[in-house]
């Protein structure tokens, strides 16, 4: 059962160790890479543990549920914590070759091991207060990452970011306090169970509502998101990246928590609006991407457009759907750290972000390139990738869920992302370089340039990754399947909580 | 007996608190809202052994006790902002 | 597996060019036509079964619960296919090694070549309608990495650009119609699809999914309207054009029609949209087609023509259109290929494609212009040629039908119109460049082509006479099975003989030929008319509207995303309060049946108090030190209501954040204009977020109300009964705090260490303005460290640490714990570093911060992780009772370690942001670069 804390007190530890050691950024980097590996081997084994008993559950201080903090570990948990592993060890081989020396000083490993813990506690936990705290641990360390450089632009972005941040943890805390006085407990699964016998189920939905809002900031739902492409555009890349791989999925790790666990009574309201939200996402986002010229600020707002598929797939609240959305959060969190992770090669190699400034990639750095074009590939959603899986499962549990009105949106808002990633192609990979950028920053002919490897390989894994679910769809399709089967049963959560006694 | 005796001394250290929140609002000068808020702290412990004496506990007196001593450090703090501005050098 | 192999060995033979480039032109070409060889060889090896209608399926499991299977099947359709892509595409490959010049990557060409002929393979012979459309989709990339091949040509990349636009559109309305028929079905399996046609033409969707597959059929074979990609995607290499955009993927299009025929055709619906579709691309591609000068141009067009021809007889409905058509297509693959290759010739040896400076080639290259010529007959529809042969079928068709009733009759006439356009352009493609005088201006000095440039041209060429001359023999038995394949149902009688007496297609055909000479003949009027019109070119509408969308976007984009803070919050709440308010309304009352407390006066003078000390604090919000003190005013009124609620421990704590917090206030106040502006925002938006705040506020008000009136049964008894026995405490929040909720206080004071982490990082380089005078202009005192602040400061210290630890000790059982003590710690440690300065507290200070944040955190961490260790759950506490000699009983707990470890984070944390504060104003302040 401790097998549980194990992937948070990793990160727990290599933070305080990190911050002990804070002059010597040598170790501070050996550190780092042991210990997201270590963090990616354990997670790998709760995974299996959990494929194995169902669910794992951890009452710590040895206090049953509902009075002691429980983690709960269900299939989608466990999954998610395996990315987190995945993207985590990607990005600290990134940084060993991208973070610039004035950020190392300043902490930069501990804020990233820290930020770890508070996702890794963020997608275990099984209590909600306790989810309130780990979203404060990931949004002071992503607000301490994001203001690492110092420089104007990181400011003003890092502003707008932790005010309405904090505006939504208000939301949150005001949403815990009603919740608790109205039925009691703070404990997940002890919630699910007392909540029918509420009296005032008005009541509930109105909290439910003031959850959605507030998990929706997090997730950079419709019309919640301006943060999100007003922020992840300024800092180093490495942090950019591990934020539109993981940040937003917690929000959307908890929405999905929540609205299959907790607040299941009022589908007809709760869940329609989710619809609503999920396609004006899908929409909006792609469409701010259509009009930005920045590669990173495209990137971001693609985030926004891709969410709207995953709340889609919780909306149609149908067992397929909820498979699409597991699928989806899986395929796209490899894709989008990827995505990034290449802006930042083509910014070291080139100068700029800008895409009047960027060109001539194809021709020199034809690894960058197919690099680029498998994650872009699979975001469009072109078979055998993994975008072409998770659209393809979304889109056939809208037809059959007759949502035709959201389907026809997602379908083409899908040409629409294409158009955007051959936008990029066309700008940053095919078009020559523009002068002014090849006097200051002419390309190499080499393959890789030299001390560049740390920053391809994070790439390479990730893209195989996206290769790995598209061609062996089956058995993910069959983990995904499973996770929602245990989404849809909240008897079981509760039961495996509840009925274990420490 | 006690207890409206405690009541009585209760509103009028409640309605001093209240004359004091009046010498905060008008002022004129900051150093004037200094000593008001200064003033209020002190009321406060006395509202609050008050407070410990009705419910028959001695449980709140070591707040009386911070307030006392964190008391004094803002209004130094806040005095010495008026005078040097820079509080720590 | 006969199937899997004919796409496979292309498959693999992709990587060939890659590796074999670095052996010479020659020995390149050679290495990459082997896949293609062998597998026409499977292919041509399945023959006799595919002449006697017997398909050939292979199938494996891929998704089975997505119905996702990757199956293939060879019939007679696919087989037809599978020859002209295997058979061109070989031929290509030859003709390809002779075009490309020595600056062009042969071996990623031919790779990308053959990329597209595994793709177009793929399309033929799926059997499984995702797997279809994924073939579908890749020959949409292909032919995007084709076109742009010459990427530093801007036209290239633009029509490049279109064409995946318009294609990958239409094959997402495609996706939409296929996994709707698969819905409709229920089977995902190409073959068993056919067989349910009356099922899907029953159904209700069966309008939506015949104009979505339509729509995808139609954009990738260029019909009208959305034939404008194809003209520019000949910026492509010639070989390109020769392949991809007259034999292979624009047929892909007429493919699928033909392919579904038998389970979507039949209705009138199909009818009128089909045929009516095919006969206006018919009749504009033969139109413009006349008006080109490029080669390559006129040649495109033309393609447009006739795949509407073919279009056309699909719609008809008839089973000898399906038939015509399936002989159209076989026909008009092989003229056109060998057309286009011909005008390669032409473009690489004379150095233009202009028909205008092409005059008098052929005493240049007699024996290359006979061939063009004889292939231009053919598309006029010339007798002895085969394309003669497939016109006449379809002019018979037309005659046929009574689609428009009693206006039926234009259909033939107009058919016989564009037959008449048709030969009008051959005719200008023949005499203009062959003959009509002498060239003008040419880059080149026109000469015959390497000889084996020629030879697939000649073998085309031969091709379309011999069938010409002997259909029967040559594709009569290739015909039926297509045929076959299409109808799926046994054929009727019809004859390919090429005479079948004086009847109206014979003078359709006469007509059409004298006509179209008229029209040559007469072509300067003509071209006159023409002129008439503007030329409207597709590519810049097409551009047109993508700047034109672009540029919405971008408005739409700084309307919302104008980067305002304010605007964002005004959004926010306004969402927050109309999806919290509307499940209120519906709610019946407000007020539950919980018994209200009973109001005493000092209670509502101290909630008054506190209301008015928050307006206070929001009036003042631009003179900062006012407001700061109406905050202290508030905090101060809240602790006491704890006292008053019976909560000391969070009076305690609120009390000495309150200090904390006003300390940090004036540390920061001093770099801040003492007072802001008064920059009122508009009266209307004041008035707006007033509004909006009210309402706001009064939901959340109704929303405690209601929650707080309602009887509430709480896990709280539960903590209050095993706080002593379970947790070895009296103060149950304490307890709570450590013990029950212990893992909480871990992330707190892991939080708390990263804000001061971060807080840490901001003050580094950050450049300050420091006032010489206060707000009113008064100089500062000179006196930095006052003595008697400093004497009393100094007596304070010791005072302040005694209660600390004794808050500290027993906060497991009164009032107090590790935070509350910490803070205490850490401003008293303030309030020595404000009376005696920083570098007084240098010398007494010895260890940094950071340390005592990472100590404090660890220890906290090792606490629970030592439960561990001794078997129990992550941060188990454990206590026992001792008896010491004069104290009396004792009690040890885990939980005092723990306490320790936040009293640790907390002192190194308030500390770490208030000390490196005050010292920014010293010459201890952080410098860039030191950490």
């Amino acid at each position: 059962m401790n097998v549980l804390a194990i992937p948070l007190l990793i990160p727990l530890f290599a933070g305080a160790l990190s911050l002990a050691l804070w002059r010597s950024t040598r170790w501070q980097r050996v550190i780092a890479v042991l210990a997201t590996a270590s963090l990616l081997v354990s997670s790998i084994v709760l995974l299996q543990a959990v494929l194995q008993d169902g669910y794992v559950v951890l009452h710590t201080a040895q206090w049953a549920a509902p009075f002691g903090i429980t983690l709960v570990a269900d299939l989608l948990a466990a999954i998610m914590v395996v990315l987190t592993g995945i993207i985590a060890f990607v990005i600290a081989i990134y940084s060993l070759a991208a973070t610039p020396a004035g950020h190392e000083k300043f902490g930069y490993y501990p804020l990233l091991h820290l930020l770890l813990a508070g996702v890794v506690g963020s997608f275990i936990t099984g209590d909600l207060f306790n989810l309130f705290v780990w979203f404060e641990v990931m949004l002071l360390a992503s607000f301490a990452l994001l203001t690492l450089g110092g420089e104007r632009a990181q400011m003003e972005g890092a502003i707008k970011y932790v005010t309405l941040n904090l505006f939504s943890s208000a939301i949150f805390l005001m949403a815990v306090g009603l919740l608790y006085g109205m039925v009691g407990t703070l404990n997940m699964a002890d919630l699910a169970q007392k909540i029918a016998q509420v009296e005032d189920q008005g009541m509930i939905t109105v909290v439910a509502m003031l959850f959605l809002i507030s998990f929706g900031i997090k997730a950079a739902a419709f019309p919640l998101f301006f943060w999100l492409p007003a922020s992840y555009h300024t800092p180093q890349v490495a942090v950019s990246a591990l934020f539109a791989g993981l940040l937003t999925k917690v929000g959307v790790y908890a929405l999905f928590r929540v609205f299959t666990l907790i607040f299941v009574h009022d589908v007809a309201y709760t869940h329609t609006i989710l619809l609503w939200i999920a396609a004006l996402t899908m929409l909006t986002g792609v469409l701010g991407a259509a009009a930005q010229f920045e590669f990173r600020r495209i990137l971001s707002f693609h985030i926004v457009s891709q969410i709207g598929y995953m709340l889609l797939g919780l909306a149609l609240f149908t067992p397929l759907a909820i498979i699409g959305g597991v699928f989806y959060i899986m395929h796209h969190i490899l894709v989008k750290t990827a995505l990034f992770l290449v802006s930042g090669i083509s910014y070291r190699l080139l100068g700029s972000y800008e895409l009047r400034d960027l060109g001539g990639l194809y021709r020199k750095k034809p690894l960058l390139a197919i690099l680029f074009l498998i994650p872009a590939l699979s975001l469009a959603g072109i078979p055998p990738l993994s975008g072409f899986f998770a659209k393809f499962i979304v889109l056939r549990a809208g037809i059959e869920a007759e949502a035709y009105v959201v389907t026809g949106i997602a379908l083409l808002v899908g040409l629409l992302t294409m158009y955007s990633m051959i936008k990029i192609w066309a700008e940053v990979f095919w078009k020559a370089t523009p002068e002014h950028t090849h006097e200051q920053k002419p390309l190499t002919d080499a393959v890789v340039d030299r001390g560049h490897w740390p920053l391809y390989v994070p790439i390479m894994i990730l893209g195989c990754g996206t290769l790995l679910i598209g061609f062996y769809g089956q058995p993910i399709f069959v983990l995904a399947e499973q996770a929602a089967a245990q989404l849809l049963n909240p008897q079981g959560y509760i039961d495996a909580v509840l009925g274990v006694q420490p | 007996m006690l207890e409206s005796v405690l009541l009585l001394v209760s509103l009028m250290v409640a309605v001093a608190l209240v004359l004091n929140a009046w010498r905060l609002m008008i002022g004129p000068s900051t150093a004037d809202r200094i000593l008001a808020l200064d003033t209020m702290y002190i009321n406060s412990i006395a509202l609050i052994v008050l407070l410990g004496l009705y419910f028959q506990t001695d449980l709140y007196y070591e707040a009386a006790l911070l307030i006392a001593m964190l008391g004094f450090v803002s209004t130094a703090a806040l005095a010495k902002y008026l005078i040097r501005g820079d509080i720590i050098e | 597996m006969t199937a899997l192999w004919i796409l496979l060995l292309p498959a693999l033979g992709m990587v060939v060019p890659l590796l074999t480039a670095k052996w010479g032109r020659n020995g390149c070409t050679l290495m990459t036509a082997l896949a293609p060889l062998a597998a026409l060889l499977v292919l041509l090896q399945a023959t006799p079964s595919v002449f006697q209608a017997i398909p050939i399926v292979s199938t494996f499991e891929w998704v089975p619960i997505l119905g996702l299977s990757v199956s293939f099947h060879l019939d007679g359709l696919g087989y037809l296919f599978g020859l002209l892509i295997l058979g061109i595409g070989l031929l290509v490959i030859l003709y390809a090694r002779y075009y490309l010049s020595d600056r062009d990557n042969m071996g990623r060409f031919y790779a990308y070549l053959i990329f597209f002929m595994s793709a177009m393979l793929g399309v033929v012979l799926s059997n499984n309608v995702v797997q279809l459309w994924f073939f579908w989709e890749l020959t949409s990339i292909s032919s995007f990495l084709l076109i742009s091949f010459w990427s530093h040509k801007s036209d290239a990349r633009k029509g490049a650009r279109m064409a995946l636009t318009v294609t990958g559109a239409g094959g997402l309305a495609l996706l939409a119609a296929l996994l709707l028929m698969a819905d409709v079905t229920g089977t995902y399996e190409v073959r068993e699809l056919l067989q349910q046609g009356d099922v899907l033409r029953a159904s209700d969707y069966y309008t939506v999914i015949v104009v979505l597959f339509l729509l995808g059929a139609f954009t990738k074979s260029a019909q009208f309207p959305f034939h404008f990609w194809l003209p520019h995607a000949m910026a492509a290499p010639t070989p390109v054009s020769a392949y991809l955009h007259s034999a292979t993927m624009v047929k892909a299009g007429v493919f699928l029609m033909a392919r579904f025929y038998p389970a979507l055709s039949g209705t009138e619906l199909w009818f009128v949209i089909v045929s009516l579709t095919g006969m206006i691309t018919m009749l504009v591609g033969a139109y413009l087609a006349l008006f080109k000068h490029d080669l390559k141009g006129l040649l495109a067009y033309s393609t447009i023509s006739h795949l509407g021809l073919i279009t056309l007889l699909l719609g008809l409905n008839t089973q000898l259109a399906a038939i015509a058509a399936v002989f159209h297509i076989i026909n008009h693959a092989v003229f056109k290929a060998s057309l286009f290759m011909a005008a390669g010739i032409i473009d690489h040896e004379s150095g233009t494609r202009d028909m205008r400076k092409l005059n008098g080639l052929f005493k240049y290259m007699p024996y290359t212009a006979t061939l063009a010529m004889v292939a231009a007959a053919s598309m006029a529809g010339v007798p002895l040629m085969n394309g003669f042969l497939s016109k006449e079928m379809m002019f018979a068709e037309t005659l046929t039908q009574e689609t428009l009733g009693a206006l039926s009759w234009w259909i033939p006439v107009l058919a016989t119109l564009a037959g008449a356009l048709g030969v009008a352009y051959s005719l200008r493609f023949m005499h203009d460049v062959f003959f009509n005088g002498e060239p003008i201006d040419l880059p080149r000095t026109p000469h015959e082509p390497p000889r084996f440039m020629r030879v697939p041209v000649e073998f085309l060429v031969v091709l379309c006479v011999f069938v010409g001359i002997i259909p029967q023999f040559m594709v009569g038995d290739l015909l039926a099975a297509a045929s076959l394949a299409v109808l799926q149902h046994e054929l009727p009688y019809y004859s390919l003989s090429l005479w079948h007496g004086f009847n109206l297609p014979l003078l359709m055909s006469v007509v059409a030929v004298i006509g179209g000479a008229v029209l040559y003949w007469h072509r300067r009027h003509l071209f006159h008319f023409y002129g008439q019109f503007a030329d409207r070119d597709a590519k810049q509408i097409f551009e047109g509207a993508v700047q034109a969308l672009q540029t919405a976007m971008v408005a739409v984009n700084h309307w919302l995303d104008n980067a305002s803070l304010q605007r964002f919050m005004f959004l926010l709440v306004l969402l927050a309060l109309i999806l919290a308010a509307s499940p209120l309304l519906h709610l019946h009352e407000t007020v539950g049946t919980q018994p209200q407390l009973a109001l005493n006066w000092v209670v509502g003078l101290a909630a008054m108090l506190l209301i008015v000390a928050t307006l206070l604090t929001v009036w003042w919000s631009h003179r900062r030190l006012l407001a700061l003190i109406a905050l202290s005013v508030v905090g101060l009124i809240v602790s006491i209501s704890f006292a008053y609620f019976s909560a000391p421990d969070l009076a305690l704590t609120q009390l000495s954040v309150e200090v904390a917090t006003i300390i940090l206030f004036l540390l920061a106040l001093f770099f801040l204009p003492q007072s802001s502006p008064v920059i009122d925002s508009p009266f209307k938006i004041i008035v707006r977020d007033l509004g909006v705040a009210a309402l706001f506020g009064s939901v959340i008000g109704t929303l405690c109300y209601v929650m707080l009136t309602r009887p509430l049964t709480s896990i709280s008894a539960f903590f209050l009964e095993n706080s002593v026995p379970g947790g070895g405490g009296t103060n149950v929040v304490n307890v709570i705090l450590v013990d029950f909720r212990g893992f909480d206080t871990l992330g707190e004071i892991t939080v708390l260490g990263i804000a001061a982490l971060g807080i840490y990082k901001l003050l580094a380089r950050i450049p300050l303005y420091m006032p010489t005078t206060d707000s009113k202009g008064h100089r500062w005192s000179q006196d930095r460290h006052p003595v008697l602040l400093a004497l009393v400061s100094q007596s304070l210290l010791p005072l302040a640490l005694l209660v600390s630890a004794y808050i500290f000790l027993r906060g497991h059982n009164l009032p107090g714990g590790g935070f509350i003590a910490g803070l205490i710690t850490a401003v008293a440690l303030v309030q020595q570093y404000v009376a005696h300065g920083v570098d007084w507290m240098k010398g007494r200070i010895v260890f940094n911060y950071q340390a005592i944040i990472a100590a404090g955190l660890l220890i906290a961490t090792m606490t629970g992780v030592g439960s561990m260790a001794f078997g129990r759950e992550f941060l188990t506490t454990w206590f026992d009772y001792v008896s010491w000699p004069i104290v009396g009983k004792f009690e040890i707990a885990s939980a005092l370690i723990f306490d320790l470890g936040v009293y640790l984070t907390v002192v190194g944390a308030t500390l770490l942001i208030l000390a490196n504060l005050g010292k920014l104003t010293t010459t201890e302040r952080l410098r860039a670069g030191e950490g």
